[in-house]
């Protein structure tokens, strides 16, 4: 009779602290994801106009190894980001609010240009306000959270997550993206984007200038 | 006086209570597709929407609609999707029209080839490259650019809106939501019972809508009848009672419209939504206080006839049953009444018989600007008939909460199920009709998406014969198979795998085998679906209309209450012209043929078609709506000018002021009535309650007032008519 009644409680004791824990656990979560912002918000907070270099891996099962390109990317608020490749065998990829435009380097081939579906829109809209959130624009982390959920991630490192919110279209195509924040000055370091298909592109930053010389940024603006 | 008052009225209160034991008898009807005509009636279809509570996890939906597997008679809304996503991409060539294969030429060129795939490779250096357009491993050429409404419209399948499921229902874009369709002879409670017993332990709420649950919601809301006929009732005796200042009379007359009321209603019985309001308003009509001679009887019994002009079935009925109700009213005005007011002991006034009144003096100075009024009062109803807002037949506003919610959440999440149209390909066999179907399909793909959204279309799925070996033989000129290999060729050397765009490769290969006919659609994995399609009319197509109201092309016999509601909006200004300009004629016939006075019948229809202006200006002023439903007000509007006209004329020919407190009391049947209406719950009898109530003032305003003084201007335009010839000799 003893030990079941000892069990009883064990198991009653383990209830409680679990569910007590369950309940502190929100939060924790909470001041987690708010420290990140913090972080963030400490590079982002006032950018408006970011210069930087890329490195671009896509994982992909059309490919037969994987992608890699490298490029300088232009963000400027409220409406521009650009990612032009180095190589003639990449791309530029032009993108503000109502145009997407994506231009092979190599001026022999087909350009895409188009208005952006939902999905554009609403990767277009976040990865430039992960770069730069001008002065006077309120609360800095209002534009990642649109439409939007953030999650801190496990994982080592300085993580952000920003998943789709699940009645935007986006759902369906982007399965998240994963920000990767520089411990010490909070920029962002690298880019995961998991698509819902399968492919997975990595953009690691570097190289970040904030004063980029306006003849700069009309050439980095200027068709390929 | 009759000679036995009490044997008199005992007979009529008899045949009162005989012939409202018929009328109850026969029970009521729903009447929410009245407007419609029998050929466009709504699908008859249930659809159930199961959405997750607050708080459910996604995955929960999924069990609750497994849950409702038990229920009989579902039907799918959309095909599967994994199959016809299949069999789309694996035909995609053979289901390309032939007009667009020189294009198609172009693009396997092996230069144009090249630059595709280097450009797509290309693209994929870009992070959003993934994101746009169709997926490449599907459709590496881009083909579906050539024909972007197939792609874009078919069934549920495109990349936006809500996503079929594996049995054919619908998942909203957020996941909380499905819609499932049913097709069964039990009625909505029932079903709505069953699925609720069989989802008790799930964290989803229920909802029903489709034209059953409509049905059942306008059955239920002539619960609420008795309410406004008590009220009307209420309201009649007390403006009556205000008009004659004595019991007996109000009871006399209130007596003798019980009759003909209750005639009225077992010709239109099953009472249904729409009868109530013309019930009430007839009622308000016949309970005028000035006993009507036969002159006025005749006008207020034909004031509906042009309603079997149009092509409302509810109208048609009382375009009939108007015209007998109103005439047994006022036969029972002229000839029970009196017996009544006698067994009650007060003998009723006689009358002094109409004769043919003369024009009143005519007073320039009032008649001038009155015509100049009217003229002003016919240009702004004129305008305003092009610009009032278009109240549409379908779907008529319910009161029920319930229903209005679920049908605004299916609207935002699936579709509008007032606006899903069919259209049935004849066929002896499910080959046949399939044939006919894929023969309609560039018809109905060359209206999106201006007025279709998307297409539930068997027929897309096939190429009907001598087009499909057209197509063939088409593609074979192209050497598909060489570019099919130089494709594969062309994808290694730029660096991806071949095999992931296998199944493209495969399946254009395999297309030219195997093309898809109606017989191999028929025995492929789409079969089932398609036969499901196949019923005693032929293949069923069901096409989802675009918010645009433009009429639909009629060479289409497209059926639903939608595409009924479209050619209205395109036709109904007409249609209403044409109605008011038969009531004005009507009017004046009976007004000539009573006084033999054509100045005055000319008067009074002028007055009529200006009272109806008047009614429109007030509409479009205050933001309410026109169409099929007011259409009896707007008719209402002009008999009732005529009538208020031809009074005025006649006290005024007596030496009575022109106007008259005792005379305009006449006007408070009608406006007890309107009242009434507007107290009910049901936004139909408020619509026609408010239109009524404005139809009144106008008529009153416009006949009561300005008719004597048009009948000054015509008669006097008329005797200079006549007087011209004498003057001449």
């Amino acid at each position: 009779m003893r030990p079941r009644r000892s069990f009883l409680r064990l198991a009653a004791g383990a209830l409680a602290l679990t569910a007590g824990r369950a309940r502190a656990q929100a939060p924790v979560v909470d001041r987690q994801l708010a420290r990140r912002l913090e972080l963030w918000a400490k590079a982002a907070a006032g950018t408006r106009v970011l210069v930087a270099r890329y490195a671009l891996t896509r994982q992909s099962t059309l490919l037969q190894e994987p992608l890699k390109t490298a490029g300088t990317l232009l963000a400027r608020a409220p409406d521009t980001l650009v990612l032009r490749d180095d190589t003639r065998a990449g791309v530029t990829t032009r993108l503000s609010r109502g145009r997407l435009e994506i231009r092979p380097n190599d001026p022999a081939l087909p350009a895409l240009a188009e208005a952006p579906s939902p999905t554009v829109t609403w990767l277009f809209e976040h990865v430039l306000a992960l770069f730069s959130v001008p002065e006077g624009a309120g609360e800095p982390a209002a534009a990642l959270q649109l439409d939007a959920r953030l999650t801190v991630p496990r994982g080592p490192g300085h993580l952000l997550a920003i998943t789709p919110r699940r009645d935007h279209p986006a759902r369906r195509e982007i399965r998240d993206l994963v920000v990767h924040l520089d411990p010490h000055t909070g920029d962002v370091d690298q880019l995961d984007l998991v698509e819902a298909g399968g492919d997975k592109v990595v953009i690691t930053f570097s190289q970040r200038r904030r004063d980029a010389p306006e003849d700069e940024i009309t050439a980095l603006l200027q068709p390929t | 006086m009759p000679p036995r008052p009490t044997l008199t009225a005992l007979a009529w209160l008899a045949v009162c209570a005989a012939l409202g034991l018929v009328a109850g008898a026969r029970g009521t009807e729903a009447q929410v597709w009245g407007l419609i005509p029998a050929a466009h009636r709504p699908v008859i279809e249930i659809d159930l929407r199961v959405h997750l509570d607050d708080g459910a996890p996604d995955e929960a939906l999924e069990a609750a609609i497994a849950a409702l597997e038990p229920l009989a008679g579902r039907c799918p809304l959309a095909p599967p999707p994994a199959e016809a996503r299949r069999w789309l991409d694996a035909h995609a060539l053979s289901l390309l029209p032939r007009e667009h294969h020189s294009a198609l030429a172009d693009r396997l060129a092996p230069e144009a080839l090249r630059t595709a795939i280097a450009g797509a490779r290309a693209r994929l250096a870009s992070p959003f490259a993934g994101l746009v357009g169709d997926d490449l491993r599907r459709d590496p050429l881009r083909l579906a650019e050539l024909a972007p409404q197939r792609s874009a419209s078919l069934g549920f399948l495109a990349a936006a809106g809500p996503e079929p499921t594996v049995r054919g229902d619908l998942v909203s874009p957020d996941g909380r939501s499905a819609l499932l369709c049913f097709h069964t002879g039990a009625p909505v409670h029932e079903l709505r019972a069953s699925a609720a017993a069989l989802v008790a332990g799930h964290p989803v709420s229920l909802a029903v809508v489709g034209a059953p649950a409509r049905d059942e919601a306008a059955a239920a809301a002539l619960a609420a009848a008795p309410r406004v006929l008590t009220t009307l009732a209420a309201a009649l005796t007390l403006v009556l009672a205000l008009a004659f200042r004595s019991v007996r009379p109000v009871v006399a007359l209130l007596l003798a419209i019980l009759g003909p009321a209750a005639l009225l209603a077992a010709l239109v019985a099953p009472l249904g939504l729409l009868d109530l309001p013309l019930l009430a308003l007839a009622v308000g009509i016949s309970a005028a206080p000035a006993r009507p001679d036969w002159t006025i009887t005749a006008l207020s019994a034909l004031a509906l006839t042009p309603l079997l002009l149009t092509p409302y079935p509810a109208w048609q009925t009382w375009g009939l049953a108007w015209a007998a109700g109103l005439a047994a009213a006022g036969l029972a005005r002229r000839l029970v009444q009196p017996a009544l007011a006698a067994w009650l002991g007060k003998p009723a006034a006689e009358r002094a018989p109409f004769g043919r009144p003369d024009p009143p003096p005519l007073r320039l100075r009032a008649a001038l600007p009155a015509a100049a009024a009217c003229a002003v009062v016919l240009s702004l109803g004129a305008w305003s008939s092009r610009h009032v807002r278009f109240d549409s037949p379908s779907p008529l506003p319910l009161a029920d909460p319930e229903l209005a919610a679920a049908e605004a959440a299916v609207r935002a999440e699936f579709f509008r199920p007032e606006e899903v149209a069919t259209i049935h390909s004849p066929g002896a066999t499910p080959e046949e009709a399939l044939s006919r179907a894929a023969e309609l399909l560039p018809s109905l793909l060359a209206l999106v998406p201006t007025q279709i959204d998307r297409l539930d279309a068997p027929g897309a799925f096939v190429v009907a014969e001598p087009e499909l070996k057209a197509r063939v033989d088409g593609l074979l000129a192209l050497d598909i198979r060489g570019r099919l290999e130089l494709l594969r060729a062309t994808i290694a050397e730029f660096g991806m795998r071949p095999d992931a765009f296998g199944e493209f490769i495969r399946g254009a290969g395999d297309d030219l085998r195997d093309p898809p006919s109606p017989e191999s659609a028929l025995a492929g994995p789409l079969g089932p679906w398609l036969t499901a399609k196949f019923g005693p009319d032929g293949v069923l197509t069901r096409v989802y209309l675009a918010g645009e109201q433009a009429a639909l092309p009629a060479a289409l016999d497209l059926r639903g209450p939608g595409v009924f509601a479209r050619a209205e909006h395109d036709r109904f200004s007409a249609r209403a012209g044409a109605v008011a300009a038969a009531g004005a004629w009507l009017s004046a016939l009976v007004v000539w043929l009573a006084t033999r006075r054509l100045a005055l019948a000319l008067a009074l229809a002028l007055a009529a078609i200006v009272a109806q202006c008047g009614l429109l200006v007030l509409l479009h002023l205050l933001h309410r709506s026109f169409g099929p439903l007011t259409l009896p007000v707007f008719l209402l509007a002009g008999s009732a000018a005529v009538v208020a006209g031809l009074r005025a004329v006649q006290a005024l020919a007596a030496g009575r002021p022109w106007i008259d407190p005792g005379r305009l009391a006449n006007a408070l049947g009608p406006l007890a009535a309107a009242l009434a209406l507007l107290a009910a719950p049901e936004p139909v009898w408020r619509s026609l309650g408010i239109a009524a109530g404005l139809a009144v003032l106008a008529a009153h305003g416009v006949g009561g007032l300005v008719g004597p003084l048009l009948y000054s201007l015509t008669s006097r335009a008329a005797d200079r008519f006549v007087r011209r010839p004498t003057r001449d000799a």
